[in-house]
């Protein structure tokens, strides 16, 4: 993706040298400051974050490289139509103030280290919290592929090498450097670097705006050149019809699936206390406003401008990087400025790949060889347990992002990590709020949503395998069904089926029981 | 807070996210506000308005709860 970068000079390799050493000396800092050799210690820093980290860490966790790339991408592509983006990174704190703050409460009561411990508390299911747990596992493990993968392209184009080492030596070196920090230090050293990093995205994309302003002039003249070309109204016309239905749609998936990445529930429960947690997500209510709608205005400005510095068929995701490359070429200033703003977008690749990758690893170790494999087994041995996986998925993640360097249709088609998370929602929301919900319809609940959204999703590679062409008299086709995430037909027939079927089988003792433990933990 | 008061709110970000998605407006609208079409500027408005009201509610909320301690 941004191997239309300039090659940067020793200086600037220097720096970016410098920021990955000062990973590794939080790494050991975080080492250093360890309480004990426990789960808690060292998948949630003894629970001790306070309000600037937590915000920090939550905020690099939340916008990945994806942010920066993906999005300037989409809105290049779709105008104004991406504004959708706005609402749904807004919409994911709207849902941390409809269950974060419960759910924090009765962390701290019982001790959660992983979503699963809460689905185990609440439903005493074994069953529930191994499926959860493989639904969590699979969305994200792909995630950290892909990140892993964006680490690699972004490094191509930095170097004289050619792209093929350039991109195994870059997943090979931010694999170490991952490594290291997060074996040494756990989540301390990765909310720390976290939020080192929250700072250089935040640096990062307010300099994106300054200079591409600079540069290429206001949103205003990029609106009157785009309203102007024939060819370009559309970018700034409103969306209409199933456009609209799919700004629902995103709104609601990434809203709700957003808010159920298992790295972003560990961070509710590593919140030093309720306060910090509030304040933090109160303040992330803004920053939508201050990334996603920055990354919008820049994909509308170069797509205004995009004939004086890119070329057709261009694709979305080489957008910044050819910005990018325009704004070196004019000054040495602006050179220095694009080193700066990279190693923001390095910061916000690996904050996303650390947490992710502490995530699978707590909930491999806790929920699978913890529950199933080695039960009762102390924490010091869990916690050593949890370090090798550790390693083991991230060896295993640099290898698939090595190996699929050039198969990245097969990552995309593997990527429905919002369709399969969001049939997690009935047993958070529903669990934290109605005393009445049963473990059986919340599990069968969740079988039904993962069905109903897989089949949904590849229903047009079902058809051709099975040599069906038409179902009920309409070609199979694939995308989404009247402009709606498959993951949400799921969603609504797995709430369904939890909420019949626990209104159909009461169970007065269980009902109760779950109802005092909600009440003890519920400040109104 | 009372059932009612989380009937409102619900309501209002109902409400609110109704005005953020731009279904109401004429497809071949150009109007323009302060130099960006008006649809953009009601739909960032009414984001700014969910991003306000949740903040408060959740800083609300952790007023009420040291109050009940």
């Amino acid at each position: 993706m941004t191997n239309d970068l300039i090659p940067f000079g020793p200086w600037a390799l220097a720096f970016i040298g410098v920021y990955l050493l000062s990973l590794l000396g939080i790494g050991w800092l975080g080492y250093r400051r360890r309480e004990s050799q426990t789960m808690s210690d060292f998948f949630l820093g003894g629970r001790s974050t306070g309000f600037i980290v937590l915000l920090l860490t939550l905020y690099a966790t939340q916008y990945s490289g994806n942010t920066l790339f993906l999005f300037t991408g989409r809105a290049f592509r779709h105008g104004y139509g991406w504004l959708t983006s706005l609402h749904f990174m807004t919409a994911i704190v709207v849902v941390y103030l409809f269950f974060a703050p419960s759910l924090f409460r009765l962390a701290h009561r019982h001790r959660f280290v992983t979503p699963g411990d809460y689905l185990a508390q609440r439903f005493g299911s074994r069953r529930l919290v191994l499926l959860a747990t493989i639904i969590m596992v699979a969305a994200i493990f792909n995630f950290l592929i892909g990140q892993m993968m964006a680490m690699g392209r972004a490094l191509e184009g930095l170097t004289r090498l050619d792209t093929g080492t350039a991109y195994i030596c870059g997943v090979i070196l931010l694999t170490l450097v991952i490594l290291i920090y997060e074996s040494l230090g756990g989540f301390r050293a990765v909310a720390w670097t976290d939020a080192i990093q929250g700072i250089m995205l935040l640096i990062g994309f307010a300099l994106l705006l300054v200079i591409v302003l600079q540069r290429f002039g206001s949103l205003g003249q990029a609106n009157r050149l785009l309203g102007a070309d024939p060819t370009t109204v559309a970018l700034i016309t409103p969306p209409t019809g199933q456009r609209c239905a799919e700004w629902i749609s995103y709104i609601l998936i990434v809203g709700i699936g957003g808010a159920l990445y298992p790295q972003a529930i560990q961070r509710i429960y590593a919140a030093r206390h309720e306060a910090a947690l509030r304040r933090g997500l109160a303040v992330m209510a803004f920053l939508p406003l201050t990334t996603t709608l920055v990354v919008i205005a820049v994909g509308i400005i170069a797509r205004a401008h995009w004939s004086t510095i890119g070329s057709a068929n261009t694709r979305d995701d080489a957008v910044l990087a050819i910005v990018c490359r325009t704004i070196q070429e004019d000054s040495l200033v602006g050179h220095m400025l694009v080193v700066v703003l990279f190693s923001a977008i390095l910061a916000a690749l690996m904050s996303t790949a650390d947490s992710v990758l502490l995530s699978i690893s707590s909930m491999v170790t806790k929920d699978i060889y913890g529950r199933f494999i080695h039960t009762g087994a102390e924490d010091a041995h869990l916690t050593r347990v949890g370090k090798w996986i550790t390693a083991l998925f991230l060896v295993a993640a640099a290898y698939l992002a090595i190996a699929l360097r050039d198969r990245t249709d097969l990552l995309r088609l593997l990527d429905r990590k919002f369709d399969l998370l969001v049939q997690l929602a009935p047993a958070f929301f529903l669990g934290l709020h109605w005393p009445r919900l049963r473990r059986g319809p919340v599990f069968v609940g969740m079988v039904v949503g993962i069905a109903v959204a897989l089949l949904l999703a590849y229903r047009a590679d079902l058809a051709r395998i099975l040599h069906v062409e038409t179902l009920f008299g309409h070609p199979v086709t694939s995308g989404k069904p009247w402009g709606f995430h498959p993951g949400l037909y799921g969603l609504a027939a797995n709430t369904i089926v939890a909420v019949v079927g626990s209104l159909a089988t009461p169970h007065p003792t269980t009902a109760a029981a779950a109802s005092d433990k909600i009440r003890a933990t519920s400040p109104h | 807070m009372t059932p009612l008061t989380r009937w409102f709110l619900g309501g209002l970000y109902l409400a609110l996210f109704a005005v953020a998605v731009p279904w109401y407006w004429p497809a071949d609208s150009t109007r323009q506000w302060a130099g960006m079409p008006a649809w953009v500027g009601a739909s960032v408005v009414a984001s700014i308005a969910i991003s306000l009201l949740t903040a408060g509610l959740l800083l609300r909320g952790g007023a009420d709860e040291e109050r009940a301690q």
